[in-house]
């Protein structure tokens, strides 16, 4: 069939390119523009035109650009958006436009909007894993550090609730601003207590740095950090090693539902037709696939609904498609308007890959809300030291 | 469902009429079933597929009827655009209903805020029933009533005891009459006897004063505690120094304590 007799289907693309986390969030443009070629290369019913801006990691450009697509550009979906607060000021936009955001990052859950698709891990398909992981491992007691926003907050809360029911603990929490960098007094701290393992919540270039910082800290010191203090993250991904840089990027572990070094069919093709259309980077990562597997679900969506579908056509649509996507089958759940995915663990090489250490056997359905996963009642614990570091 | 674990936050205490020690918020409501009062509809469907998301099962309060709620795992959503009559539902004499209610408020007038306030009314959400808020909505409802009811339990308390106090005023008044003691020492040996007889001092008093053989009774027991002491020092051995003795021997006795 020829190109004029397809549907041009208008669609958001929101990631910023620049900003402090833009590593990651190029990857997912790349992930997204990737599935946009290759849906619409497949495709005999309809083109994807991509639309959209560079929010630079500001909460409120993508408010602002998520309405201007929706009132000016007969937008009806979109995908983007990678911290929660970023997701946050858009959905009122969606929801107002009876429009879907297709949301394709690992967040903290608590949350279930019907104008949303989230196509990304929540806390029972990567933080938990990774706590039992790390305290059968290293040990009970951990040290959280993480950006302050919601996403370290609720991710510590959970650990200190897995830790606790466990007889673990967390013997410190630390906050810093998006974007902070100076990390001496953190590290001094981290130290000091010798906890078994350190969680870190932090994003974009605070992670570097601290990766950096922490190793550099360690070695003066004679520890052997990767060994004695290991790094446990859900949000470290291959993009960000090349970024920590070549002296920091081994031995630190990592809970995803996705590594470039997975050995599929599926994969290889993924990480191939990546590494030819993006060859300067950021590489493939959990983060470029989230973005891969909800563009490339709202194509087959479209595709099976029709371009002119609504937006709860769409969903049904969505939610009745197996995806095999490069880390395996993904299906999104119609009550949750979650995917399930395939929890894995990693531990970072020198070479800026992951070698990966566990694998759930099967895809593992997203429980936001932790309704199967944790206690009825808070787990309380000892006051942790608590504070906002800079 | 572990239904005994709910019942230490959610109804006993009310039922119990017990202080209850600080409890733990509920954070997962898996097991908790929604109760919608009002016409069935959008907004009711709404509201269940948001609590099954939650792990919670939901029914309609004329499936159950007035008597059906059950403190330890009901939720009570009420929609405040219609007119309900609390009263078969609530405990004698009170509005107030007996399980966490969630207001769902369309007009927001202040009759139907008044009204759903008067049955204890929680949290709220507005209508249209937006999935995203329900969790919230959830939390604060339950552990504020269950706060509530914790709070009510102590007031309670407080209360009965001090209508008890008199009773200790007058008790410790007839010991130190009839024994001789110290108001100190009066207070001190009925604190000792209530921790013996594992009763409040309130409830001990009271049962003397109604008694004053029992009085006279106390009165013997603490002469021949008094005697043996003396017995056991002339005897050489170490000095039995009760308490309420070793106060006194610091400074005069003082007056007697406020109740």
């Amino acid at each position: 069939m020829k190109q004029s007799t397809r549907s041009v289907v208008p669609f958001g693309l929101v990631f910023s390119r620049t900003g402090p986390y833009a590593t990651v969030s190029r990857a997912m443009f790349n992930g997204a523009w990737l599935a946009v070629e290759q849906a619409n290369a497949q495709s005999r019913s309809l083109v994807l035109t991509p639309l959209g801006d560079d929010p630079q990691g500001k909460p409120e450009r993508y408010a602002e650009t998520c309405a201007d697509l929706l009132r000016h550009h007969g937008v009806r979906h979109a995908v983007g958006c990678y911290t929660s607060s970023s997701r946050k000021e858009c959905i009122p936009h969606f929801e107002h436009a009876d429009a879907l955001l297709w949301y394709p990052s690992h967040y903290e859950g608590f949350e279930t909007s019907p104008n949303v698709l989230y196509t990304g891990a929540v806390p029972n398909q990567h933080l938990l894993p990774l706590a039992d992981y790390m305290q059968r491992t290293f040990g009970s007691r951990a040290f959280c550090v993480g950006s302050n926003y919601i996403w370290a907050w609720e991710n510590n809360r959970i650990l200190r609730e897995r830790l606790g029911t466990t007889g673990g603990e967390v013997v410190a929490e630390r906050y810093v601003p998006v974007g902070e960098t100076g990390f001496d007094q953190v590290i001094e701290r981290i130290i000091a207590a010798r906890p078994s393992f350190v969680f870190n919540t932090l994003i974009g270039v605070s992670a570097y740095r601290f990766f950096a910082d922490f190793r550099a800290a360690c070695a003066a010191r004679g520890i052997d950090q990767k060994r004695e203090i290991p790094v446990a993250s859900c949000t470290l991904s291959e993009p960000e090693l090349e970024e920590i840089g070549p002296d920091a990027a081994d031995g630190h572990v990592t809970a995803s539902v996705y590594f470039s070094s997975i050995r599929s069919a599926e994969n290889e093709a993924f990480v191939d037709a990546y590494a030819r259309r993006f060859p300067d980077g950021p590489s493939a990562c959990a983060d470029a696939e989230a973005a891969y597997i909800a563009v490339m679900l709202l194509a087959r969506a479209l595709e099976a609904a029709g371009p002119e579908a609504s937006c709860e056509e769409v969903k049904r649509a969505a939610t009745a498609i197996t995806f095999e996507a490069p880390q395996g089958p993904v299906r999104i759940n119609p009550e949750t308007c979650h995917a399930a995915l395939t929890p894995r663990i990693g531990r970072s090489t020198a070479a800026m890959r992951f070698e990966i250490l566990k694998e759930a056997p099967a895809p593992v359905a997203a429980d936001p809300y932790l309704v199967w996963n944790s206690p009825r009642f808070w787990t309380p614990s000892a006051p942790p030291a608590l504070r906002v570091a800079s | 469902m572990e239904f005994a674990a709910l019942l230490d936050t959610v109804g006993a205490s009310r039922a119990a009429g017990r202080v209850m020690t600080a409890a733990r918020a509920i954070q997962n409501f898996r097991g908790f079933r929604g109760v919608w009062r009002g016409p069935s509809g959008h907004h009711e469907q709404a509201l269940r597929a948001a609590l099954g998301r939650l792990g919670v099962a939901s029914t309609s309060f004329e499936a159950i009827g007035p008597g059906g709620l059950c403190a330890e795992r009901d939720v009570l959503f009420v929609d405040s655009d219609v007119l309900f009559d609390p009263a078969p539902a609530a405990e004698p004499g009170h509005l107030l209903l007996p399980v966490p209610v969630i207001g769902v408020v369309g007009v927001e007038a202040p009759s139907r805020l008044k009204a759903l306030s008067d049955i204890g009314a929680t949290a709220f959400l507005h209508k249209p029933i937006h999935p995203a808020t329900v969790y919230s909505a959830l939390f604060l409802a339950v552990n504020n009533h269950a706060r509530f009811a914790r709070l009510e339990a102590q007031i309670e308390e407080h209360n009965r005891r001090r209508a008890g106090r008199r009773y200790v005023i007058r008790a410790v008044a007839t010991l130190m009459q009839q024994s001789a003691m110290s108001d100190e020492q009066a207070y001190a040996h009925l604190r000792r006897e209530s921790m013996r007889r594992r009763v409040g001092i309130e409830e001990l008093a009271r049962s003397l004063c109604d008694d004053p053989s029992a009085l006279s009774m106390e009165r013997q027991a603490h002469d021949a505690s008094r005697n043996q002491a003396a017995s056991h020092r002339r005897a050489g051995g170490e000095p039995h120094r009760p308490l309420d003795e070793a106060r006194r021997a610091r400074g005069p006795a003082g007056r007697m304590r406020s109740c």
